[in-house]
């Protein structure tokens, strides 16, 4: 059949599958409305098709979880301990508060590199501790502890562990381990007593809860479309979107009432409301009895089977075989893991002798350092006792000897000490620069005293007589007094006295002595300069102008 | 593209409740617009295709050339008729099952002959040359010439094409309907077009006398 033609006027009427679509969902919506009215509810709402959405997503995403750490349980050789790892993830996650989608991803990083169970349920506990106290994240904390069983404990630096970085290094994981649980012990618990921690118990467990009644719900609609698997359940779905959405509003509505009925606290959970909705709130339904006590017996016989079934180790060998089997092999496990663990401890050991001996080897290393060597060589050649103190304080500096360093520091603090004494001794002389200004004042205080001790001995002769000859008398009379009190011998002190009768005498015959002295500038510039370099070079004038210029 | 007027479906439905006889006037006065066109289409259908020395036209007289005798003895290959291709060549007011777009045709101008839709669009897909060559015993598909010959393919689009012009744009291009479709410029859309709108006017007018006479009542 050719398809030639040209479409003059047209109209969009929807696509064929939009249609198809429709219509199913017309005959289901049809079908469950029935059913509604069979049991006397009506039809929910948007907010009842949302939960079941929302439940549905919960439990798949929940589930994809959980077959990731199965896998990964499983690829540990740990498959024996699947069951009970959902047991206690399922524990834990109610007892903490903790999402078992936070606790699983957790778990698994721990056993991967404990390859133990009982060592990563440990390590689980502590980090939900450590996790609560520090605010960090469980996944985090979870990864930190994994790396630190391994000898790599960089991340544990934020937990703030009052440890050097020196002592982090050297620790071992069990020592960081107790630190950490001195730390952070009963963070959890003290958490979960506060209002926000009792929020999170809340809401964690009300998402739990939607997790198991999403499971319900994907069974539910696996049952009514007649398929086997959730991929063919997919494939119907996408064919069949407004059909399923009311079919999650139809069960829906069942749960809701389940909800409603709380209050009634009806045995045997969703049967229990059946049989509260058919049998006690309607007398006339009473033959259903019968059938829910039936409902009831099955439900629990194939949940009995399951729960019996092992599939690690083949469900057909009976508890007792199935119990032994897991043992040895969990026996098996832990060995393997005690194993690794004692090999992680020596390699942990050999990397902190191989840290100590790089230090004692850096250490011996420095003997051959360029600027140690020039002050071990500086100290063996002649040098002053100052600056042998000196270098020796440098050496113990490069060295990282603190006490030597602190004790020679001292030494040459008193001996600056010391020289600034000198400094204050030498600043009394006559300025260097210019030692004759010192000479002629030198000069013009003799030339005073002479011209007093002239005057006191020609008092006597020019009319002045009693002054002069008293002063005379007194002067000689002292030199007397003096050279007895010194016990000097009388000849010492008549020489001595006659040196002063003769300089008097000169004295008093020569006035005035004027002195007069040029000098050369350049030619004293050039001495004081020689001077000074060579007081620099023998170690003399450097004590003076560091003196002078550090504390003077 | 084809035009879509939304509610013309609609329309037509209450037209042949309410008003019948504004329904027949709209039809009587559309295919009055497309009739020429397809006079126009039936025009270029040539009874006789020059240098086609296959034996794809039925002879009309000495030796009958059948699905036996004819080059194009294998599978269903039709026959080329000019009766049977123009008599193919149609319009149609009927409302069609939804394609796969989600689209209705409401007014429609068919090629609805084998044949005739062969000389309309042989060629197209590859711009005026034959599918590949594969030879009789070459790999099966529609997409391959499986001749013997193998210039049967390009000699026979060659003398189709020196028979009829091929015009229009994209899928609507052709030899018969589309180039006369092609050739109208689009007056005939807009006459139909204008048609609709002129029989919904005049269908609103006369049910608001409707309402207004119930109205007073």
């Amino acid at each position: 059949m050719s398809n030639i033609v040209i479409d003059i006027i047209t109209q969009f009427t929807g696509k064929k599958a939009f249609k198809d679509a429709d219509n199913a969902a017309s005959k289901l919506s049809g079908s469950v409305k029935k059913l509604g009215a069979a049991i006397g509810v009506s039809l929910g709402g948007a907010a009842i098709l949302n939960f079941a959405k929302g439940a549905a997503k919960a439990f798949i995403e929940d589930e994809k979880a959980a077959s990731r750490l199965t896998q990964s349980v499983k690829n540990l050789g740990l498959a024996y301990a699947t069951d009970d790892i959902k047991k206690y993830v399922d524990q834990l996650t109610l007892a903490t508060g903790v999402s078992d989608s936070e606790l699983r991803p957790a778990l698994q990083s721990l056993l991967q590199v404990t390859g133990s169970v009982t060592k990563s349920q440990e390590l689980l506990s502590n980090a939900i501790n450590i996790a609560r106290g520090s605010g960090e994240s469980l996944s985090t904390v979870a990864n930190d502890l994994s790396q630190a069983y391994v000898g790599n404990l960089k991340g544990l630096r934020k937990y703030n562990l009052g440890l050097t970085q020196a002592e982090l290094k050297a620790a071992s994981f069990a020592d960081v381990q107790d630190r950490l649980n001195s730390l952070f012990s009963g963070s959890s618990a003290a958490y979960l007593k506060t209002y926000a921690g009792q929020m999170e118990l809340l809401s964690n467990t009300a998402n739990e809860a939607k997790e198991v009644i999403g499971k319900s719900l994907v069974d539910s609609l696996a049952m009514l479309s007649g398929k086997t698997s959730v991929e063919d359940l997919a494939n119907q779905m996408m064919d069949l979107a407004t059909n399923t959405s009311e079919a999650i509003t139809g069960v829906g509505v069942l749960l809701d009432k389940l909800n409603s009925f709380g209050g009634l606290k009806p045995s045997g959970g969703g049967l229990g409301f059946l049989k509260t909705l058919l049998v006690d709130l309607n007398p006339a339904f009473g033959p259903l009895a019968a059938l829910y006590e039936q409902l009831v017996k099955t439900g629990k016989s194939a949940t009995a089977a399951k729960n019996a079934f092992n599939f690690s180790s083949g469900g057909g060998l009976g508890t007792g075989s199935v119990k032994s089997i897991t043992d040895t092999q969990a026996k098996k496990a832990e060995d393997a893991a005690k194993k690794r663990a004692a090999e992680l401890l020596v390699v942990q050991k050999k990397q902190l002798k191989a840290t100590k001996d790089q230090t004692i080897l850096k250490k011996a290393g420095s003997i051959f350092d360029v600027e140690q060597a020039s002050t071990i060589a500086a100290l063996q050649g002649k040098i002053s006792k100052e600056d042998e103190t000196r270098l020796r304080l440098q050496f113990a500096i490069l060295t990282g000897n603190v006490s030597e360093a602190t004790k020679l520091a001292g030494q040459i603090a008193a001996a600056q000490g010391l020289t600034k004494e000198l400094v204050d001794y030498y600043s009394g002389i006559p300025n260097a620069k210019d030692p004759f200004t010192g000479w002629i004042k030198t000069l013009l205080d003799a030339e005073s005293i002479a011209k007093r001790v002239a005057g006191q001995s020609q008092m006597p002769a020019s009319g002045g007589a009693a002054a002069g000859g008293s002063t005379a008398g007194t002067l000689f009379q002292s030199i007397v007094d003096q050279g007895l009190a010194q016990g000097q011998s009388q000849a010492t002190i008549n020489s001595t006295l006659r040196y002063t009768a003769m300089g008097q005498q000169v004295m008093g015959q020569t006035p005035n002595v004027n002195v007069v002295v040029t000098l050369d500038g350049k030619e004293m510039t050039g001495i004081i300069s020689n001077v000074q370099t060579n007081n620099y070079l023998s170690g003399k004038i450097i004590a003076l102008e560091r003196t002078q210029g550090s504390f003077g | 593209m084809p035009t879509e007027v939304k509610g013309v479906i609609e329309l037509r439905k209450a037209l042949r409740a309410y008003a019948p006889d504004l329904e027949k006037e709209m039809r009587r006065e559309i295919y009055a617009i497309i009739k020429p066109v397809v006079s126009q289409a039936k025009g270029y259908v040539q009874s006789e295709i020059v240098g086609l020395r296959t034996g794809w036209i039925r002879a009309s007289r000495g030796t009958k050339i059948t699905k036996s005798t004819s080059a194009f003895r294998k599978g269903g290959f039709p026959l080329y008729n000019p009766t049977e291709v123009k008599a193919g060549i149609k319009y149609s007011d009927k409302i069609t099952k939804s394609n796969r777009a989600g689209f209705v045709s409401v007014f429609q101008i068919k090629n609805s002959s084998r044949a005739g839709a062969i000389y309309e669009i042989a060629g197209r897909l590859k711009n005026g040359d034959a599918q590949d060559w594969v030879g009789p015993k070459g790999p099966a598909g529609h997409k391959y010439s499986h001749s013997q010959n193998p210039d049967a393919g390009q000699h026979f689009i060659n003398a189709i094409s020196n028979s009829g012009k091929m015009k229009g744009d994209g899928p609507r291009r052709g030899r018969l309907i589309y180039r006369a479709w092609n050739e109208n410029q689009g007056r005939a859309n807009a006459a139909v077009f204008k048609a609709i709108e002129k029989t919904t006017t005049r269908f609103n007018d006369r049910a608001s006398i409707v309402d207004l006479k119930r109205t007073a009542a």
